[in-house]
């Protein structure tokens, strides 16, 4: 007679219980990866690819250019969307609405009854901080927070992670019009500088992308002060605001006899850093939040 | 009980919601007039000049370059303006008792004709100028700009003119605006602001 083994039940392994939700962090990385990819050698080979393209299809490939952080987001966030087990509804509504509201009321703000462009050189180092803080930082967050506030409904909220999703949606659908206007009305710039400004202006759209989302999912799951969502947006509007003067300022060539060219690397440099920095100090703030909501009884 | 108490929350936290979504769009509200307050006082910031000789004081756009050319008392012009530049112009003519106003027109148009490419005469107007109450005349005309950069690959620029004249202790005063066609009515607010409180 032989003893037969005790059978237990084995107890599911981290591997087996699948996150239903789509991972926000890492389709955002990959993004920020490709968009990086991409960008890079378009703004160092500039000059070779300008020189062997037609001018019939230079206008095409603008448009090209100015659309990868949409077709980035396509595949690796609502691609991905789709494959979850409880994929968030709406994004594409706030992308597509988002978009509306850049074309509508964002851009032609910003150009034709602000006429930004006529007076901000004018103005002094910290004035063209705070009107760009207030311009591009406080009026364009607010309405793609509007955006988001009218069109998903509460109980789309199903973890802090959510609000991030949609404010990324909302600014992909913004930075996609607005790089489109961008592209369209300034067809003497090269593709190389066309390129660099596409991966400034979404890095910057990010930032405040990121902070409205953190923002957000506070106000869905925690009990923050009535001023909350309003600091939140004025803290990552300057942080817009800085980081637009200073790319501005900065690489700016530096005055000798020498033919010089603007130190665009800099540029570069300064957005990534600014970036990485919030993705850093958001995705803290995240863990800190999930983790005192586990722990409260 | 438990849903009165679970109601009561829900409230809560939707009135949270409303007064957080109320302060965003104050913030939104509030950025705007700040950055429109900006705006008026950057683009209609101004300085002085003053040319005693000439007996003149004028308010000008504080960002133009001031030039004392001559044939000229006083030009300022819009040196940013992408194009043909912007251009306030004042001169001062000494004229007889008998010299009339249309006279001294026909003459600066005979000696534009002949330096200004496709010179005409639009229109000449009685102009009242507000702040002084003195009664002055109005010419508007167009050229081609062609002293443009000879190396930019671009067209010609048609320039619009407007010359307000008026006598003044035995001198008449010509004061200018020179636009781009396309700006000049953009452009003529500001400058029947620069005649208003022109001093001479």
């Amino acid at each position: 007679m032989t003893a037969s083994r005790p059978q237990f039940i084995r107890p599911p392994s981290d591997e087996e219980i699948r996150y239903p939700y789509r991972r926000v962090w890492r389709s955002l990385l990959l993004e920020w990866l490709f968009l990086l990819i991409l960008v890079l050698p378009l703004w160092l080979a500039e000059g070779w690819i300008q020189n062997i393209l037609l001018e019939a299809v230079l206008p095409a490939v603008r448009i090209v250019i100015a659309s990868i952080p949409l077709v980035l987001w396509l595949i690796f966030s609502l691609s991905a969307e789709r494959l979850a087990l409880q994929p968030r509804r709406h994004l594409v509504l706030v992308a597509v609405i988002s978009a509306l509201v850049a074309n509508a009321v964002g851009y032609p703000l910003l150009t034709r009854v602000l006429t930004l462009n006529d007076w901000i050189a004018q103005a002094t180092l910290f004035e063209q901080i705070l009107v760009r803080t207030l311009t591009f930082g406080v009026i364009q967050e607010a309405l793609k927070y509007l955006v988001i506030y009218y069109l998903v409904p509460l109980d789309a909220y199903r973890t802090r992670l959510d609000a991030l999703a949609y404010t990324l949606a909302g600014s992909v659908g913004y930075i996609t019009v607005i790089l489109w206007h961008f592209a369209l009305a300034q067809p003497a710039l090269s593709l190389g500088f066309l390129a660099l400004d596409v991966f400034i202006v979404t890095h910057y759209h990010w930032i405040g992308s990121l902070f409205l989302g953190y923002g957000m999912a506070q106000l869905q799951f925690d009990r923050p002060f009535v001023f909350w969502l309003a600091g939140i947006i004025a803290i990552s509007s300057t942080l817009i605001g800085l980081l637009m003067t200073l790319t501005g300022t900065f690489s700016n060539s530096a005055l000798g006899i020498p033919v010089s060219s603007p130190r665009t690397w800099l540029m570069l440099l300064l957005s990534v850093a600014f970036l990485l920095l919030v993705i850093l100090i958001v995705s803290f703030l995240f863990n800190v939040a999930e983790r005192a909501e586990k722990e409260t009884p | 009980m438990t849903v009165a108490i679970q109601s009561s929350r829900t409230s809560r936290r939707i009135n949270r919601q409303l007064w957080n979504h109320f302060f965003v769009l104050v913030l939104g509200a509030v950025g705007l007039l700040v950055t429109w307050n900006f705006r008026q006082s950057i683009l209609n910031a101004s300085s002085v000049y003053i040319n005693n000789t000439a007996g003149i004081r004028a308010v000008y756009p504080a960002s133009w370059l001031i030039e004392e050319p001559a044939g000229a008392v006083f030009r300022a012009r819009d040196v940013r303006a992408i194009g043909f530049k912007t251009t306030y112009q004042i001169q001062v003519l000494p004229v007889g008792s008998q010299t009339s106003q249309r006279a001294l027109f026909d003459i600066l148009a005979i000696q534009r004709s002949q330096t200004l490419a496709a010179y005409r005469t639009l229109a000449i107007q009685p102009y009242q100028i507000p702040a002084n109450d003195v009664e002055a005349t109005a010419v508007l005309y167009t050229y081609v700009e062609t002293s443009l950069n000879p190396f930019l690959e671009q067209v010609p620029v048609v320039v619009q003119g407007l010359d307000v004249l008026f006598v003044s202790r035995g001198q008449s005063i010509i004061v200018t605006l020179l636009a781009d066609a396309t700006k000049f009515d953009a452009m003529l607010p500001r400058f029947e602001t620069f005649i208003q409180q022109l001093e001479y």
